[in-house]
């Protein structure tokens, strides 16, 4: 005959006092094995974790910088750092706006903001103003983004240029070519996220390119350096809500390769141009 | 327990116990933060944040699913079970932050509204590799919050029992989505085997403690009597295979049957606890009452119900005794039929055990 009979002579009942000795002796040892693993745990973890990027986001701190603003091939600021052979250096930082969105917001805003005697600014004929910026900067390997303050507070002076003080574009033609890489955003990728690519990030860099924010392929060579090249379509116009299919995957992206100044950029139609690679 | 209800009803252990659920919780992401902030100092608050309290979330979720296993194989384990709720309204409010700054992070301050793009952003929902993971951890969560909004007493009361176990094995498919969150997601971002390695064997362990307690059940259920019936009596055992204010259980036809001993009598009931299935005939007969392992409801043995005010009614079953041996009649009374218990004369005893 098999009947089931329960053998302990201790009773646990939670909502007396205290439990019995033996399984009290019991259940502190495993709280005290459960308390080494509150330490064990998150340390084995943090130290598995793969290491970050070194990228930063000067997040809280406001700067003020100088320069021209052209929305050719992205919205940019021009900033001239010094002069090379009586030419200027020009290092452009991509504009971005508060959250998921890209400069030309806040462009926008400027622009219905100025003083309405000098003459219309639209699009590119803001670039030939000078401008002081309020912002804060983003930047990693080399690269610098200038994420604009919001409302009133952006433009600090905006003065209107004689022909011929702008610093010219430098653009170079480097040819028709094939590039594999992945499209971040480079608001996350350059500072604001950590990790800002992969999947894990991808809706995010979908959400952010799909506001504005300048796409760019990640290119690494062998040695594991990274080329940032920005992606347009074939006149340079923005293509952002065209490539969000192929953002935080392994792509192949086939088009024009050029020179802007201080940055490489790829003129390709992303219908065609832009394939997966698995 | 069933007359009024409380938010919580307060006792020393269950303090003990939440100040424990508390003192973990805070332990494990202080170690977390600070371990970054040595080892990674890199890495941004945020993200420091949404990756430790979706570890410790996962954690903990591991460890709800292995306490009632771990309480069926060794009773010293009844103590982490008796609040488990607690454990499991602590673990939905950590996997919520971490919900709530992902959502925060990756989908608010763009041009979709933060509960649409979670959905909308990644829309390779034909693809396994690329699959959108974040829905799949939404979906566990939403999952999480409704057992832990209907995780007391007075929602068990309402939806009744058989309604509210059901949604509470939901949690299965709530570990589940988060076993594929997390492959679709994290682990696809660390090719280091520090994520997949300890989240499979921690899989394989539940499954194995699973597997361990069920087989416990099924070898009792297999093993069950069959001798002949005498007038629909079954003669279950003898007097003394059960010890004092302790049951035997048996399972007779459909029925598992609790038979209890206790101050020279023989009563059998119902061995489903009526709060959430508990096990009756492991429980203890104490000041009369029948009382549960689980979580300590208490029943009249004879009754086939709980002790005035509470409500709560068992099936009851006749007993008899023939020389030193226990008859029960399978066939059940309605819930809350009293039954005259089988007393123990003398003689039936054998004087001397060995
Ligand atoms: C609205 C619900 C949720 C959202 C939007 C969400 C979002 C995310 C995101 C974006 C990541 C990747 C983080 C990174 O790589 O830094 C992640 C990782 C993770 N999530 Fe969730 N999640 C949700 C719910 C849950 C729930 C309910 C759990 C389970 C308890 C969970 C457990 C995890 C785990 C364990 C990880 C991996 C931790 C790591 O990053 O190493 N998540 N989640
Ligand atoms: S199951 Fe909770 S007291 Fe019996």
């Amino acid at each position: 005959m098999s009947v089931y009979r329960t053998r302990e002579s201790e009773f646990y009942v939670g909502y007396h006092e205290k439990a019995p000795p033996a399984t009290g002796r019991f259940v502190r040892v495993v709280v005290g094995v459960i308390a080494v693993a509150c330490v064990v745990v998150p340390l084995g973890f943090t130290a598995a974790q793969r290491p970050f990027s070194t990228a930063t986001f000067e997040f809280g701190s406001l700067r003020e910088l100088s320069g021209f603003v052209t929305r050719d091939p992205v919205p940019m600021l021009r900033v001239v750092v010094g002069y090379a052979q009586g030419e200027a250096v020009v290092v452009s930082l991509p504009l971005l706006a508060p959250g998921k969105f890209g400069g030309a917001r806040v462009l926008d805003a400027i622009e219905k903001m100025i003083d309405p005697s000098i003459p219309p600014v639209l699009s590119q004929e803001v670039a030939t103003l000078e401008v002081t910026l309020r912002g804060t900067l983003v930047y990693h390997d080399g690269k610098t983004l200038f994420e604009l303050s919001e409302g009133e507070e952006t433009p600090v002076s905006v003065d209107v240029l004689a022909e011929g003080a702008l610093p010219k574009v430098k653009v170079e033609s480097l040819g028709r070519t094939t590039l594999r890489g992945e499209i971040v955003d480079s608001k996350c990728y350059f500072g604001v996220m950590k990790p800002g690519l992969g999947k894990p990030h991808r809706s995010c860099a979908i959400r952010c390119i799909s506001g504005g924010i300048p796409p760019v392929l990640m290119v690494r060579n062998a040695e594991g350096d990274a080329d940032y090249i920005l992606v347009v379509g074939p006149e340079r116009e923005p293509v952002n809500e065209r490539i969000l299919d192929y953002v935080a995957i392994p792509v192949e992206v086939e088009g024009e390769l050029e020179r802007f100044d201080d940055w490489l950029l790829i003129r390709t139609d992303p219908a065609s141009g832009i394939t997966p690679v698995r | 327990m069933s007359v009024h209800y409380r938010a919580v009803q307060w006792n020393r252990q269950k303090r003990i116990y939440d100040a424990c659920i508390v003192g973990g919780i805070v332990a494990f992401l202080a170690v977390f933060v600070l371990a970054h902030r040595a080892l990674h100092p890199e890495a941004t608050t945020e993200t420091v944040l949404i990756r430790g309290t979706a570890t410790l979330a996962l954690v903990m979720l591991h460890g709800i699913l292995a306490i009632g296993p771990l309480a069926r194989i060794d009773r010293r384990f009844l103590p982490f079970l008796y609040n488990r709720r607690h454990l499991g309204v602590a673990m939905f409010l950590v996997a919520a932050v971490h919900g709530v700054l992902s959502i925060l992070q990756f989908h608010s301050l763009g041009d979709e509204f933060p509960l649409v793009s979670l959905f909308t952003s990644n829309t390779q929902y034909t693809s396994l590799a690329d699959f959108p993971f974040q829905p799949l951890g939404f979906f566990a969560l939403v999952i999480l919050f409704f057992m832990a909004a209907t995780s007391h007493d007075f929602w068990l009361a309402n939806l009744s029992p058989r309604v509210w176990k059901t949604l509470h094995m939901f949690v299965y498919l709530a570990y589940a989505l988060v076993v594929m969150h997390v492959m679709l997601g994290a682990a696809q971002r660390d090719s280091s085997p520090w994520l997949v390695g300890p989240l499979a064997a921690a899989m394989l362990g539940l499954v194995v403690l699973h597997v361990a307690a069920g087989r416990r059940e099924t070898r009792f259920d297999a093993g069950s009597p069959s001798e002949t019936p005498d007038e629909g009596f079954v003669d279950l055992c003898a007097i003394d295979d059960i010890p004092e204010d302790r049951a035997v259980t048996a399972c007779l036809g459909d029925e598992r049957i609790a038979v209890f001993r206790y101050d020279g009598k023989i009563s059998a009931i119902s061995n489903v606890c009526r709060h959430q299935n508990g096990p009756l005939g492991e429980g203890k007969v104490i000041d009369g009452c029948v009382t549960c392992p689980w979580h300590g409801f208490q029943y009249l043995p004879a009754e086939g119900r709980a002790p005035e005010p509470f409500t709560e009614k068992l099936e009851t079953y006749d007993v008899r005794i023939d020389g030193d041996r226990v008859l029960v009649n399978p066939t059940p009374h309605p819930e809350g039929t009293a039954r005259p218990p089988a007393v123990i004369r003398e003689r039936d005893v054998p004087e001397e055990r060995s």
